[in-house]
């Protein structure tokens, strides 16, 4: 499904390579931890893979066709869990869970839900905060969920996305150890139900081997297995 | 003739008799604004989506702005005749074109992450701005919007005073027939309908439902009065005057000194407000002054500020007649009362640590403020004094209007007499003059943040003078600009 073939990546323009030579192969229903030290270059990669980054050199391909001429509503094959969650914070919570169908509704669509979701509109934001452990929590204003509650309904958007690929960036680094067994447990239970490619970047080498198909380790020299 | 001043007309007659000219300024004032929000954030929005007419709006909006509201009034009566249509017309355009602006800074300021998450699911421009980009500006955007209509029921005043209708147009019959009585009425009914939308203000940005209503009962006001008919003969040949400015010589001879009276009025008054200012902001502030002291100076600042500098000069000419020093004195009153209330907003908001060591070495809460927050603010007094002296040369041209001289004199001589060339070349060298200055205050500013070392930020730039955010969660926001609220009405 995904393919990540001689990847050279640098964060920002004029800047050293951060990674070299890069590749990776992931199938769908695959789930993939990136490990590696503060600074090594795991967000700046996923958002190479999400084709928010050009790379230097190399190229990332989903479904044969490169990430970065994914375009408008083809954005939607690629949902991405920001380690800052990125939602909009003065929203309600269902209306950020909902936003994950953005690219599926026409604008007026989008406007008249914003105002006025329908019964099948509300269920659609329940049955994904559920999925997540947080029914009930649709109500409730963004600002005023904890930071392990943002992060499950960051998660919960991408489900109601369905992406074909999910990307999370350090999706355990603000939660208790209990609250990050339970968060891979869900993440990685989800990929392999839904048939959804997902690749999480970790610190924890420990909960990357319990939780994950596979394990790469982000250094200098590639992505190492 | 000051006694008839202070011995008011409160005969429950008089007062039933305002209750008319009351509603028509509010009303007016309402449907401005409503006009001026809904197609200032339509605008906002299309120059923040890079949208074809939003930028090229935005900078007609920019130039529009340089001329002064109350200019701009003249402008819609030579256009559209007296009454409260072209009195509409003026307020909208004015406060569409500064609501656009300050939008679309409050826009650009807002966090990016959330809207680009939407675009990673395939939404479009329009659902980011809807989903995103307004939901996270709203707060700033609802404290700006409240911050206009205080704003603006000024201006409705003061345009009332020049053809418009209203309260204004009874306090300028009453002092043209010199009943003082009736006059002071006004002026007292003004300054307590300013002082109670100041706290109305604050109501409506903790209940943001009221903001729908209200701007429904507003554009329905606006449909109602905007001017059906479309310039007549007069209009046409006033815009055809006004397309051929032109200058007599002995204008051109006089212009240098006009435009030294207009800079001496704004400037002399700005630096007598902004010293006196910096004492009695400390009587002001909640960190440093004593609870009794503080409510007494507040209220003596919220007075000053309540009288619209239009007002103010339609008081003093009783007793100073016609000329500049009117002028000067109407613009140094206004400006006391709103910079006092933005210095000790400031000080109060700078960075309590430096202030709480202080306090340990068992300084009181004077000393406190003078060694530990003083320092921190000093950029943002100095600018917001920089911006009330670019809000004053822009008043002082409106007051010319009125009799202080300088360029809006002119100005206005030249509308009376229809002598619509000069009206249009007066109109460019203020507007001129007044681009100018701003440009060169924006440079000036920079150059003394960078001194005192704050960081420049947008909203530095953005914001007009007098304008921050208050919400309910100030401690939420750290810089003086992003946290504080409602501003002191600047006007």
């Amino acid at each position: 499904m995904l393919h990540v073939e001689q990847l050279t990546l640098a964060a920002a323009e004029g800047a050293p390579p951060l990674l070299r030579g890069a590749s990776l192969t992931l199938s769908a229903g695959e789930a993939l931890a990136i490990t590696g030290p503060s600074g090594a270059g795991k967000t700046t990669l996923l958002r190479a893979i999400a084709g928010e980054i050009a790379p230097r050199a190399g190229r990332i391909l989903l479904h044969g066709r490169p990430t970065a001429s994914l375009v408008g509503r083809e954005r939607a094959a690629i949902g991405f869990v920001a380690q800052a969650h990125d939602l909009v914070e003065p929203l309600r919570t269902d209306r950020n869970v909902l936003a994950g169908a953005l690219g599926r509704w026409s604008a007026a669509r989008a406007l008249r839900v914003f105002l006025w979701p329908n019964r099948e509109e509300e269920a659609m934001a329940e049955d994904a905060l559920a999925a997540v452990g947080l029914s009930g929590a649709g109500r409730r204003r963004t600002a005023s969920l904890s930071g392990g509650e943002r992060q499950r309904v960051a998660i919960a958007r991408a489900l109601v996305q369905a992406p074909h690929l999910l990307l999370a960036d350090e999706p355990v680094a603000s939660l208790d150890p209990v609250a990050a067994q339970r968060t891979l447990d869900l993440l990685t239970s989800l990929a392999r139900e839904r048939g959804m490619g997902l690749i999480c970047t970790l610190h924890q080498p420990d909960l990357a081997a319990r939780h994950f198909d596979r394990v790469l380790r982000l250094t200098s020299a590639g992505l190492l297995p | 003739m000051l006694g008839a001043l202070f011995s008011p007309d409160l005969s429950p007659a008089y007062l039933a008799a305002l209750a008319g000219p009351i509603a028509e300024t509010l009303a007016l004032t309402l449907a401005a604004v409503s006009v001026a929000v809904v197609a200032g954030t339509l605008l906002a929005l299309a120059s923040a989506l890079d949208a074809w007419p939003g930028r090229m709006l935005t900078s007609v909006g920019t130039a529009l702005r340089a001329v002064p509201d109350l200019t701009l009034a003249v402008l819609c009566v030579v256009l559209f005749g007296l009454g409260a249509g072209a009195a509409l017309v003026a307020l909208a355009l004015y406060y569409t074109a500064s609501a656009a602006k300050a939008f679309a800074g409050l826009l650009a300021a807002v966090p990016r992450a959330p809207v680009r998450a939407l675009a990673g699911t395939g939404a479009g421009g329009a659902v980011q701005a809807l989903w995103g980009l307004l939901p996270l500006a709203a707060p700033q955007m609802t404290a700006y919007g409240t911050f206009v209509f205080e704003c603006a029921f000024r201006a409705a005043v003061v345009v009332g005073a020049v053809g418009g209708g209203g309260i204004g147009a009874e306090l300028v019959g009453s002092l043209a027939a010199f009943d003082l009585p009736r006059a002071s009425t006004c002026i007292i009914v003004t300054v307590a309908l300013a002082l109670l939308l100041e706290r109305g203000a604050l109501f409506v940005r903790m209940h943001p439902r009221a903001i729908a209503a209200l701007l429904a009962l507003g554009l329905a006001l606006a449909i109602a009065w905007w001017p059906r008919i479309l310039p007549g003969d007069h209009g046409l040949r006033a815009a055809s005057g006004l397309a051929a400015p032109y200058l007599p010589a002995e204008q051109w001879r006089a212009l240098p000194r006009l435009l030294a009276e207009t800079f001496a009025m704004a400037a002399g008054a700005t630096l007598l407000a902004a010293v006196l200012a910096l004492p009695l902001a400390f009587a002001c502030s909640r960190t440093a002054s004593a609870p009794a002291l503080r409510l007494i100076s507040r209220i003596g600042a919220a007075v000053l500020r309540a009288m619209p500098e239009a007002v103010w000069a339609l008081v003093l000419v009783l007793w100073l007649g016609i000329g500049p020093a009117v002028g000067a004195a109407a613009l140094f009153l206004h400006s006391l009362g709103a910079l006092v209330r933005l210095f000790a907003d400031t000080i109060d908001a700078a960075e309590p640590t430096a202030r709480r060591a202080v306090l340990r070495t068992g300084a009181g809460r004077a000393t406190a403020a003078l060694y530990g927050a003083l320092p921190l603010a000093a950029g943002a007094l100095g600018t917001h004094a920089a911006f009330r002296f670019d809000w004053n040369l822009r008043m002082a041209t409106v007051l010319g209007l009125i009799g202080a001289g300088g360029i809006g004199q002119e100005l206005y001589e030249a509308q009376q007499l229809m002598h619509y060339g000069e009206l249009s070349a007066w109109l460019l060298v203020t507007a001129a003059m007044l681009i100018g200055t701003e440009r060169a205050v924006a440079a000036l500013t920079g150059a003394w943040r960078k001194r005192v070392g704050v960081e420049p930020t947008r909203d530095w730039l953005t914001a007009p003078p007098g304008f921050e955010v208050r919400t309910r969660h100030r401690a939420r926001f750290s810089s003086i600009h992003a946290a504080a609220v409602p501003s002191a009405p600047s006007r």
